[in-house]
């Protein structure tokens, strides 16, 4: 194919030939004639010769499988066949999505000899989560005087699934210290009159049960006084996430983004409300995906998320409507439920009202706050309108939590680094009140 | 870096005809162009140059902002439609030839230096071809005024209004004849004085041409594209002067721009046609309407 640059060279010199013809000056005829048609018989030659061949490069591309997780090296080995009796040069590079860290031979040049077949590796390793392609390869060249360029793509594409590091889901492995900060000992409810372990005792009023007055206690400070026994037992509360997977979470850079930082700390909230022997359960929404995972007092739920995360891109538009609805059919036991939005889709907070969104569930509302994401530069202009429009989203994001907290649904502004505290101190709060059981 | 360095002398011979023709033709229009915008349009590149890189992106697209705002401020300023004073007045410049004249030889002149500088052959020829065609433009009209007497500018009239002519007879007989008048190719009856030069000139042009793709290591690919030019220069050279031969045989029945016409579209859309891209989607899309 001739590039436009190759075009317009073709055009000048054809110019310059109509010209000197119209001058008459023999010796830049003769030159610009011969001009023309070294640069005409470059591209001929060209297309002709190593451009035809480029087409028929063999090339497979072959992984030992299409599972890995966030950061693990992954080795894609590219083979590349000269099934024609000519030697073939060209340049090739294997398109690969921002999210990798590529080393090693995917791009570069190669030369095949006759029948030569050359095995070439490269390791990639991932920045985020979910379902990525590799591929399509391209192979190129380039005329001498790089005035076309011509193309083979090689259509075959690989899918690859990461699903989250283990270095990102720390509250899965018990040795941590950090992991009981927020759980440790918040086992158990107490419930006066019923439950197995005994709490401790305090003084009788009349709508207490009879049956567990303290008899042994009777008269201990002015021989009349009646004494109750506290009793209390372990309940277990169901959580419930949900994720707005919409491409409006689809925020951030290199190995910052919106999506894989909120499925981190939700899987660490949610190994320690597991560990905590509390059910956990999970909708991934948006227009464009519904994936609804029901609570389980085990982590048959987190491992399904993770999985299904590892499958799964955020495309689509997210409605806050939709959620409470969703709530209100899908959830049918009482639970706690948590859900996590940057709230990047206009909605008609009009239409909301209390009894829209009254779903007889504690809700919590997680609405995070996009600055982090942003890339950061050195550049003071751009450090500055970065702040602002960090002000201006703060604001409006304030004013979405001031309405959700106006009709009784809690809502926090959440940033990258404190998700997880607000997640585990939220699911304390209802814990010691008992919400979801 | 290293390779930009090596880069310049060889522009420099591939810039040679621009160069020497510009030599030859500026102090002929030193008195008719108007010298201080000359010379500033002139030596654009060379201060481009030494801009910082960031700016220096910007730099053309800012100097052409400024030439067309004065030139919409002397539009306006000719209708009358805003009062002048003395700031306008500074910045009025006459609507006239010799500005035309001052603008085209400034451009050329300053393609000429962009051309030496250039970073990559199919912009030095670009610019070679570009700053060519005003320069030859000048010696016609320096040979019309030899020729005949005339004042420059009535023999700068003269050369367009014969080139256009000639443009118009081809387009509509095919040949530079109209109704029997022949416009004869002017500088083939004119020898003028730098002529060897310009021959030598040519001659180190394509010379450097070819021996940029020995110095000038672009790539790890260099032996391969080093066989494909030798072929293009073999294959370029032959065609060329086929060419030019039935050019020469065909000019005196005045046929010579068809019949060069005729052979650089035959071999342009031969080129265009020649695309291995062209050749996979015509396949794929015949496999497709056979599927079907």
């Amino acid at each position: 194919m001739i590039k436009k640059s190759g075009y317009g060279i073709l055009a000048a010199v054809s110019a310059s030939v109509l010209e000197s013809i119209i001058f008459g000056y023999d010796y830049y005829i003769i030159f610009s004639l011969i001009l023309f048609f070294i640069l005409v018989s470059d591209i001929i030659i060209f297309n002709n010769g190593a451009a035809s061949d480029l087409f028929k490069v063999d090339v497979e591309r072959k992984m030992a499988d299409n599972y890995g997780r966030k950061y693990q090296g992954k080795t894609v080995e590219v083979i590349f066949k000269n099934p024609t009796k000519r030697v073939i040069t060209f340049h090739y590079y294997d398109t690969l999505s921002d999210i990798f860290h590529a080393s090693g031979d995917f791009d570069g040049d190669l030369v095949l000899a006759p029948g030569e077949v050359r095995r070439l590796t490269y390791e990639i390793s991932a920045y985020a989560i979910g379902k990525y392609q590799i591929g399509p390869l391209i192979l190129y060249i380039q005329d001498p005087m790089k005035l076309c360029i011509t193309r083979a793509v090689v259509p075959k594409v690989d899918e690859v699934k990461i699903g989250p590091a283990y270095s990102d889901i720390h509250t899965q492995r018990s040795e941590r210290l950090s992991n009981f900060l927020f759980t440790m000992g918040i086992h158990y409810s107490r419930k006066s009159g019923q439950g197995y372990d005994f709490y401790g005792i305090r003084q009788y009023v009349e709508s207490d049960d009879f049956r567990y007055i303290a008899w042994n206690k009777y008269g201990m400070i002015d021989g009349e006084d009646l004494y109750i026994k506290q009793m209390e037992e372990e309940r277990q509360i169901d959580v419930y996430f949900f994720i707005d997977y919409s491409a409006g979470m689809n925020q951030g850079h290199g190995d910052r983004r919106m999506y894989d930082s909120v499925i981190s700390s939700v899987l660490n909230a949610s190994y320690s409300i597991a560990k905590n022997r509390d059910g956990v359960g999970f909708q991934v929404i948006s227009s464009d995906i519904d994936e609804f995972i029901p609570a389980q007092k085990s982590q048959e739920p987190i491992k399904k998320l993770e999985k299904l995360v590892a499958e799964l891109r955020p495309s689509g538009e997210f409605h806050i409507e939709k959620i409470f609805d969703i709530v209100k059919k899908r959830i049918k036991k009482n639970a706690v439920v948590f859900i996590v939005t940057p709230f990047s889709y206009p909605e008609a907070f009009a239409r909301l009202n209390a009894r829209n969104i009254h779903t007889g569930k504690p809700t919590y509302m997680f609405v995070l706050d996009s600055y982090d994401f942003a890339e950061k530069r050195d550049d003071p202009v751009y450090k500055k309108l970065l702040m602002s429009a960090g002000i201006k989203e703060r604001r409006y994001l304030k004013t979405v939590t001031g309405f959700f907290n106006g009709i009784g649904v809690k809502a926090v502004i959440s940033r990258d680094k404190d998700l997880l505290a607000r997640f585990l101190a939220e699911y304390r709060y209802a814990r010691m009140q008992n919400l979801g059981s | 870096m290293e390779e930009n360095l090596k880069m310049i002398p060889i522009n420099f011979a591939i810039m040679l005809p621009s160069i020497v023709l510009a030599i030859y033709v500026i102090p002929n229009i030193i008195g008719v162009v108007y010298l201080a915008p000359f010379i500033i349009l002139s030596i654009l590149p060379l201060v481009r140059k030494i801009i910082p890189e960031p700016f220096g992106r910007n730099f053309y697209p800012l100097v052409a902002v400024v030439v067309l705002l004065l030139i919409l401020l002397n539009l306006v300023l000719a209708a009358n439609l805003v009062a002048t004073n003395w700031f306008f007045n500074l910045l009025i410049i006459p609507l006239n030839i010799e500005t035309a004249i001052t603008l085209t030889m400034a451009l050329s002149v300053a393609s000429v230096l962009e051309g030496i500088f250039s970073s990559s052959l199919a912009r030095s020829i670009g610019f070679q071809t570009f700053s060519l065609l005003p320069l030859l433009d000048q010696v016609f009209v320096l040979y019309l005024m030899q020729q005949y007497s005339y004042t420059y500018l009535q023999a700068y009239y003269e050369a367009y209004s014969q080139q256009i002519i000639s443009l118009i007879a081809l387009v509509v007989t095919g040949s530079t004849n109209i109704f029997g008048q022949k416009f004869p190719p002017p500088l083939s009856e004119y020898s003028f004085p730098i002529d060897p030069l310009m021959l030598a000139a040519l001659i180190i042009s394509l010379i450097a041409i070819m021996a940029y793709f020995v110095i000038i290591k672009e790539n790890k690919l260099k032996g391969e594209v080093l066989g494909g030019i030798a072929s293009a220069l073999v294959l370029g050279g032959v065609l060329g002067m086929i060419v030019f031969y039935l050019v020469q045989i065909t000019t005196g029945y005045g046929y010579e721009l068809f019949v060069a016409a005729v052979a650089l579209v035959a071999t342009l859309i031969y080129a265009a046609r020649s695309s291995p891209e062209r050749k996979a989607r015509k396949n794929s899309a015949h496999r497709a309407k056979n599927d079907l």
